[in-house]
């Protein structure tokens, strides 16, 4: 946009101050011509002042006349000499040296304008075209000491001229006649055929009287070119052409503005560099921090970021992966802690300052247990055995953590689950219940399988109980287990073992405690009243054959 | 009182030529030594003009040959010819002194007398007397004073007069009888000639003609420069 704008500006200052300094160069160029024609017309009066040269004139002998002429053309170094009677008539010229019958007769039409001025103004000067060439002509009226003929100088205009004009004008010089009827229009150029013929062309299509300054295209390259007049005649002008070149005069522009285009290529090209190093070194590391953030916002804190840098974003980076490294060891010890208790209590833990103590709450506790483990391991290699085992805890494990439950702790092959501690449920018992019934059904499944690997099916009992306990922390500082101390948990251990009752034929057995506060309606068994170990009073209990 | 007159258009010219036409026969009181012929020679603007020359050629009778050997003085000073014009008869004798500081170097390449007197001093011992022997006007110039100029004009009769600077002169001496009177100016347009007058003298009475010459410009050299150098001849 700058550059376009600095061009248009350059190159409309360059053509003024080009059309300047032609309108100067017409102005010296006229005046050259008219020193020229002043300084041979003062030599021209010079000769004409020779008395011997006057003398051979009155001779009246031709072919002495045209020697003299010859030799004052030798002595101004002209192109033409001519001697005219005051009538006009050509009494000798060196012209026609060679044709003495071409004299006598009466002067060019061109010439007798200049005749005629001369008659009025003593002397004059003029650009004539004759033969073919065209002069810059002088008359002088020859003094005896009355005028008794004209002398007539005169100094071809042609490409030589022009040319040694032009080392001190700096400018193309054309003369051109603008008369229609002229064969050869161009007097005399300092340009080629082609771009002189080109000139005509461009200045026949406009009024030359009017237009002074035009442009004229040769070849690609701009010439400003100004028009002045050289010699008014009758019916037709004698007019000067000065030319440059736009190009010329631009180069230097053109050097600088190719300077100019390179240092914006330049510029371009380090501004890019620029911007792809802060994309490297700036952009991409924030963008791969974001996306590790993300990362760890998923959860996965194994994710790093790999930048190497010295600066801000390096430390930043280094922060970052420190920071996921922490987090990973964190996530570590919390899987690690929900692996060795139950993911609800590894959670409250990791949530809130591990303290020891705890809180009373209402709790429902189930137990359950393998019949006759013992027996069907004693038939088992011990790998076997915890192979065995370990489907059943992961079988079972899977339905307690399902309906929410936590579980406390493995005692062999028994498990024991809270439901309602640390976080409680207002649908605790049922939630305990419902797991009951879907460890029953989800072992029958898991039968097949054991019986399928060849194992003895097992067969499961299940004690639910609900009471206020106290939850919480229990042992030293250094080791402690989250758990449920109470009645309850006892009373619901006494449930399970009641199972072992062949009267029962019960598979799960629930006091009154746990039915009362369920929502749900279950196909349930009264199994009458107990006491239980320890406690004074009797409880009420049921067997869970279903749902309804 | 050389004008300068441009061209004049035809119908100008018919108007003078008229106008010139009224000129007077006079007879009147005899005189042993013949007619006094006055003349006034004024231009187109009725300016009078000094160095016309009025002559009276007789047709009545023929002239008879002066046996005088006439000298006439043409002199030279202060790189001028003094006069101006000189009217002279066929056969008179020309002496060119030189009055000035100076040399001079006197040429004609006129037909009626071709001439040179080479470089001379001045001095009266050097009287360089021409003969000029034919009618006709002979200019005579300095070939090392470009400006100096003045005109002889040697005329078969002897009834001639030149004109002073009131454009007057007279032509003393008239014998009775019948005279083609014509004028003649250095600087007469040759396109318009004077006219020729027939006069007829009486009794030797005294007559008046009047002449109106149409001038044109005649260039010639400057004498001085000219501010700035432009312009050569005058």
């Amino acid at each position: 946009m700058t550059i376009v704008f600095i061009d248009t500006v350059t190159i409309d200052n360059a053509k003024t101050q080009i059309y300047e300094n032609l309108s100067i160069g017409g102005r010296v160029f006229i005046e050259l011509m008219l020193r020229r024609a002043r300084q041979l017309g003062q030599m021209t009066h010079l000769l004409s002042m020779d008395f011997a040269f006057k003398n051979a004139i009155t001779t009246s002998d031709h072919e002495t006349i045209l020697s003299v002429l010859e030799n004052l053309k030798i002595r101004i170094n002209s192109h033409l000499v001519m001697l005219i009677s005051l009538e006009h008539t050509v009494l000798a010229s060196t012209m026609h040296l060679n044709n003495v019958n071409d004299t006598m007769q009466q002067v060019p039409e061109a010439l007798s304008e200049a005749l005629t001025e001369a008659e009025n103004h003593g002397e004059a000067s003029a650009i004539v075209t004759m033969d073919g060439k065209t002069y810059q002509i002088i008359i002088v009226p020859l003094l005896a000491p009355d005028p008794i003929d004209w002398l007539c100088t005169g100094f071809v205009i042609d490409d030589a001229l022009l040319s040694e004009l032009k080392n001190f004008i700096l400018a193309d010089i054309s003369i051109i006649n603008t008369s229609r009827k002229e064969s050869q229009p161009v007097i005399a150029s300092t340009l080629t055929k082609q771009d002189s013929q080109t000139l005509l062309q461009t200045i026949s299509k406009v009024d030359i009287k009017k237009v002074k300054t035009l442009e004229v295209n040769y070849g690609g390259d701009k010439y400003v070119t100004a028009i002045t007049t050289l010699h008014n005649a009758n019916g037709y002008s004698i007019i000067t052409a000065l030319q440059r070149s736009l190009n010329d005069v631009l180069k230097p522009f053109y050097r600088l503005r190719r300077a100019l285009y390179v240092f914006f290529a330049l510029t371009l090209l380090l501004s890019i560099l620029a911007s792809l190093r802060i994309a490297r070194t700036v952009t991409k590391p924030v963008s791969t921090l974001v996306e590790g953030v993300r990362e760890i916002a998923k959860g996965i804190y194994t994710h790093r970021v790999e930048i190497r840098h010295r600066d801000e974003i390096g430390e930043l980076a280094e922060a970052f992966n420190s920071m996921s490294i922490g987090l990973e060891e964190k996530e570590l010890v919390a899987d690690l802690l929900g692996k060795v208790v139950s993911a609800p209590i590894a959670h409250e833990l990791l949530k809130k300052q591990v303290e020891l103590g705890g809180e009373e709450r209402e709790v429902t506790i189930l137990f359950s247990d393998i019949r006759n483990f013992t027996t069907i391991s004693e038939n088992l290699t011990p790998k076997e055995t915890l192979r065995l085992l370990n489907m059943y805890i992961t079988e079972m494990s899977a339905i307690i953590e399902k309906y929410g439950g936590v579980i406390d702790k493995y005692i062999g092959d028994a498990i024991m689950a809270l439901y309602g501690a640390p976080i409680g449920n207002p649908d605790d018992t049922d939630r305990a219940l419902n797991s009951a019934l879907d460890m029953v059904e989800a072992l029958s499944s898991l039968n097949k399988e054991i019986e399928q690997m060849g194992f003895l099916p097992l067969d499961i009992g299940i004690g639910i109980n609900t009471d206020i306990v106290l939850a919480g922390n229990m042992g030293s500082k250094s080791r402690l287990n989250y758990t449920v101390i109470g009645d309850g948990v006892n009373v619901a251990s006494r449930l399970e073992t009641l199972t072992k009752n062949e009267e029962f034929k019960a598979k799960i057995i629930v006091s009154s405690a746990t039915l009362i506060k369920s929502i749900a309606d279950y196909l349930i068994r009264p199994l009458g009243s107990v006491v239980v170990k320890g406690k004074t009073e009797k409880i009420t209990i049921y067997a869970l054959d279903g749902r309804k | 009182m050389r004008n300068c007159i441009k061209k004049n258009n035809y119908f100008m010219i018919f108007t003078e030529i008229t106008i010139s036409f009224f000129f007077f026969i006079v007879v009147l009181v005899s005189n042993c030594y013949g007619a006094n012929l006055k003349a006034l020679v004024t231009d187109t603007e009725g300016k009078p003009v000094e160095f016309a020359v009025v002559t009276a050629t007789p047709t009545s009778f023929t002239v008879k040959e002066s046996k005088h050997q006439v000298t006439v003085i043409i002199d030279q000073v202060d790189k001028e010819f003094i006069d101006y014009v000189t009217p002279i008869q066929v056969g008179t004798t020309v002496s060119f002194p030189n009055n000035d500081k100076i040399r001079h170097h006197i040429y004609s390449f006129s037909p009626a007398k071709t001439f040179e007197i080479p470089l001379y001093p001045p001095g009266v011992k050097a009287e360089n007397k021409v003969l000029f022997d034919k009618p006709g006007v002979v200019v005579i110039g300095c070939n090392i004073h470009d400006w100096m100029k003045a005109y002889i004009y040697v005329l078969e009769t002897p009834y001639f007069a030149r004109s002073d600077s009131q454009g007057k002169m007279t032509i003393n001496n008239l014998p009775d009888g019948q005279y083609d009177v014509a004028i003649w100016h250095p600087n007469q347009d040759p396109k318009s000639p004077g006219q020729t007058m027939k006069v007829s003298v009486v009794n030797n009475k005294d007559g008046d003609v009047k002449f109106t010459v149409h001038l044109t410009h005649q260039w010639s050299s400057r004498r001085a420069p000219v501010l700035g150098g432009v312009g050569l001849y005058h």
